[in-house]
């Protein structure tokens, strides 16, 4: 008797559960195919990585599934394993080769343009952009002799009226440190001690504030990413750029093929995408970033240093212990 | 479970009345939610079908006009030349291009820009400066192909392309058409249902177009994150119907809200089951009920049934009912009172049997003969000096006559005389070896009991108590209770054996040989006078025993009246 009602019940249950989804489209059929698939991990902004996915979209049919997220984050994600991750976009030169054990080296068939000094050593990554890093002041309070380079910032008379990020917060300010150090001759103790006195205890929290402290007066001149500053620009802001008379420097970012992964072409025709003529040229035009191809004519006008990356990140430690130092120093 | 279900007529019912209203309910409970869901399921799904088909309809009539268009445009030679000539104040052009694009005016803008990518014409209103790169998105596909180019806009919307070429087939300009999202809005409208919603896609899933304007972006990314998951497209929520339009690449997609999702279904499970709660309690109450109305009488019938076999035969069912189980209670009271009626009539026979029987023993008998007989015995001890025979043929004639003279009851009074002969011949026999007394209250000596009906029970205290005794003692006594009278006989004897005993109880079993006299007093008092008289017994071993007889308390003059 049990045994009867408990199998009514069942079928009831049964009939219950089977009104099912009816008439529903069946998405497999419309879903690419592995070899039309590329996943890409990036650090950078919307307005960046959007007009090029879409136009690389167009142009290879390829789908493209993005993850964004910071540069580190990704790469501690890649560098674990274990993501399906094909492509790496964004990240410094250095990041990137900091982890250039997790990716698969790839030369570009424009390699040949991109200007020696950003290529990679060992092809572990290639450049997509270069950030050089300028000074910028604000135009209507400084009238008269804008600070001309780096030198400037040494300069008693801006004393206490630079804008600049904490280096042990933001890499492009580090980046900056390091420039200016690089740049000026003499001992570079010596010179980051003297700036160091020079900003009398003043320092932003992120790099993001640099253009901000300049452009409502509260500082009369910083050191900024010349994309940061252009934007600042085309906003209507009121400052203006100075390239260091003594040469700056263009750290590139970069893109990178993960080691082992399932959609290895289609990462590689992204790189070649990403340094043909067209997008390099529209990083200028419409990115306010600089080719890292020699086509690209700002880069060549632009006076640069002979920027020492291996000295900056080996340096890093003793530079920033140094710098704390002498900032506490300074606050007293 | 089981064996409770058989134990009892009422319980079958009880169980498939519970079954009979229960099961059918939640049968048609799923069968009929099964076909409401499934049936409206299918209608949208057909409905949905009918939209896509409109929608795809509409979406090629356009991209067709397009194609028209941007050709005639492209191999017009007004076109032609006045890119070639530059500037763009060509009025013959204007009239061209408002004439061309007059069909596609409504949802989209038609324009031409020259080979540096910049804007010389627009069907818009007020076009501004505008200059698109050669080198990128729609102007260089088009400069790729010979065909029309479509592309999704990174302003939602499409942009298809032709570009005009000289004849020997360098790039003079392009043609492009551009559709919006209110063009779209405006085209697509009325082929689908406003609770819907339609997304047009391009090749790799970007969006070109969608209905739903507030929350586009998210919705065309989930969409696209699903399908490239390989994850089902639609949920609990939303059915997603797919179709691909033509040879563009492009996906038409319809988002259909459910009507029935997790929430409704929920709510109508619930339903469902209190409902079935419902039900269960209902069809509880009505088999309990149904099953004690129809199994009652069969009941009574059973238990009248049994008393019947245990000898009572004045069992009476009353019923009020007129069908099948009222009618089987009439028979059976009928069947009882014929029974009775029957017993009555056989123990009548018997009776006049037995009478007739005595009558002949009677008449081949003399009782004549036998008493003179006696008599001459009396004289002869009379004259030979032996009184003991005197008194014995005198007390045996007068107990002769009382045994054939006619009347059946006799006064109590009487009996205890004819008792006494009884005794003195006793006493004969057995030597004077016990005594006996009498304590009847002057009161119940004109009771009326049946003829010689003391006699057996005093012979049985004699024979089997004091028989073997040298001071045996019996006692004859009577007293009342209420309307019944009862006579008792004791003795000191040995008493009664305990088997005796327990069989005397019973009215049904066999007595041992040479204890039928009290069974037959017992017989006779009831058959003369009912079940609850008759005779009881109480002994203990070696100390006596004292025998009842119940009787009515009925005295002479009732008996006559």
């Amino acid at each position: 008797m049990k045994k009867m009602l408990a199998a009514v019940l069942a079928l009831t249950a049964l009939f219950a559960a089977g009104c099912g989804r009816a008439g529903d489209a069946d998405g497999s059929s419309f879903a690419p195919p592995e070899e039309r698939r590329l996943v890409i991990y990036t650090s950078h902004k919307e307005e960046v990585y959007q007009p090029l996915i879409r136009e690389f979209e167009q142009r290879t049919g390829i789908w493209v599934e993005l993850e964004t997220g910071g540069t580190t984050e990704l790469l501690e994600k890649i560098s674990q394993g274990g993501t399906d991750c094909d492509l790496m976009l964004g990240g410094g030169a250095d990041s990137l080769s900091a982890y250039s054990r997790c990716f698969s080296p790839y030369r570009s068939k424009y390699e040949d343009s991109v200007r020696p000094e950003h290529r990679s050593a060992d092809g572990s990554y290639s450049p997509f952009s270069a950030l050089p890093v300028v000074l910028i002041y604000n135009t209507k309070l400084v009238r008269m002799n804008p600070p001309a380079g780096w030198k400037s910032l040494l300069d008693g008379a801006w004393r206490g009226r630079i804008a600049f990020a904490d280096p042990a917060v933001s890499g492009s300010s580090y980046t900056g440190l390091c420039t200016l150090l690089q740049a000026l001759p003499g001992d570079r103790e010596e010179l980051l001690k003297e700036f160091a006195a020079n900003l009398k205890g003043r320092l932003l929290s992120s790099s993001g504030e640099v253009v901000g402290a300049v452009a409502e007066g509260s500082c009369y001149i910083g050191v900024t990413l010349e994309e940061t500053a252009l934007k600042g620009m085309a906003e209507g802001l009121d400052i203006a750029i100075i390239y260091p008379e003594e040469g700056t420097s263009a750290l590139a970012d970069g893109a990178a093929v993960v080691a082992g992964c399932a959609h290895e072409d289609n990462a590689r025709s992204f790189i070649d995408f990403m340094l043909s003529p067209e997008v390099q040229q529209m990083l200028e035009e419409d990115f306010s970033r600089r080719s890292v191809c020699g086509s690209g004519e700002g880069l060549e006008a632009l006076k640069l240093i002979d920027y020492d990356i291996q000295w900056a990140s080996e340096e890093q430690g003793n530079l920033l212990s140094l710098w704390k130092e002498q900032f506490e120093g300074a606050e007293e | 479970m089981i064996t409770w279900i058989k134990s009892s007529f009422r319980n079958r019912i009880f169980v498939t009345v519970l079954l009979v209203t229960l099961l059918p309910m939640l049968l048609c409970d799923v069968f009929v939610m099964q076909i409401a869901i499934g049936s409206s399921e299918n209608m949208l799904y057909q409905q949905a079908m009918g939209e896509l088909e409109q929608l795809e309809e509409q979406l090629e009539i356009l991209l067709e006009q397009a194609d028209t268009v941007t050709r005639e445009l492209a191999e017009s030679t007004v076109v032609r030349s006045a890119l070639r000539r530059g500037g763009s104040d060509s009025k013959l052009l204007y009239q061209f291009l408002y004439q061309m694009s007059a069909q596609l005016r409504d949802y989209a803008v038609a324009e031409v820009y020259d080979g540096e990518g910049c804007r010389l014409y627009s069907s818009d209103s007020s076009p501004g400066e505008l200059r698109l790169p050669t080198g990128w998105g729609a102007l260089r596909a088009a400069g790729e192909s010979r065909e029309l180019c479509m592309q999704a806009d990174s302003e939602p919307g499409l942009t298809m392309t032709r570009a005009v070429r000289s004849y020997d087939g360098g790039i003079l300009g392009y043609i492009l058409i551009r559709v919006e999202g209110t063009g779209f809005d405006s085209l697509l409208g009325d082929s689908f249902d406003s609770a819907d919603d339609v997304f047009l896609l391009d090749g790799t899933w970007r969006q070109i177009y969608c209905s739903d304007s507030i929350h586009t972006r998210e919705r065309v990314e989930e969409l696209r994150e699903a399908l490239l998951a390989g994850r089902e497209l639609g949920d609990g929520y939303y059915s997603v119907y797919l179709r691909s339009l033509g040879d563009s690449g492009f996906t038409l997609a319809l988002i259909q809200p459910r009507i029935y999702t997790p929430a409704v279904m929920t709510s109508v499970y619930y339903a469902c089951l209190m409902m079935g709660l419902l039900c269960l309690v209902l069809s509880l109450v009505c088999a309990w009920m149904l099953s004690r109305y129809l199994s009652k009488p069969v009941k009574e019938l059973d238990a009248a049934m049994g008393r019947v076999e245990k000898g009572d035969y004045n069992v009476e069912l009353f019923s009020d009912r007129s069908d099948e189980m009222g009618r089987l209670s009439s028979s059976f009271n009928r069947m009882t009172r014929e029974y009775r009626q029957n017993l009555e009539r056989s123990v009548q026979h018997e009776r006049e049997l037995n009478e007739t029987e005595l009558s002949m023993l009677q008449a081949q008998l003399n009782p004549h003969f036998l008493y003179n007989t006696l008599d001459s015995m009396k004289w002869l001890g009379v004259t030979n000096h032996v009184p003991q025979v005197a008194a014995m043929a005198t007390g045996l004639a007068a107990l002769l006559r009382a045994g054939i003279s006619g009347d059946k009851l006799i006064p109590l009074e009487q009996e205890l005389e004819l008792l006494e002969k009884y005794l003195d011949i006793q006493s004969v026999r057995f030597e004077d070896r016990f005594t006996w007394e009498t304590d009847i209250d002057e009161s119940f000596q004109h009771c009326l009991v049946p003829k010689l009906i003391l006699q057996p029970l005093v012979e049985n205290a004699i024979i089997h108590g004091v028989a073997n005794m040298d001071d045996g003692y019996i006692k004859l006594s009577a007293s009342a209770e209420g309307e019944t009278l009862v006579l008792a006989v004791e003795d000191n004897g040995q008493g009664i054996a305990p088997d005796v005993l327990e069989k005397l109880k019973d009215p049904q079993r066999e007595m041992p040989a040479g204890h039928l006299g009290l069974r037959n007093v017992d017989r006779i008092v009831r058959l003369y006078y009912g079940r609850e008289y008759g005779i009881s017994a109480a002994s203990a071993p070696g100390r006596g025993s004292r025998v009842e007889l119940r009787l009515p308390l009925g005295k002479k003059e009732e008996e006559n009246a």
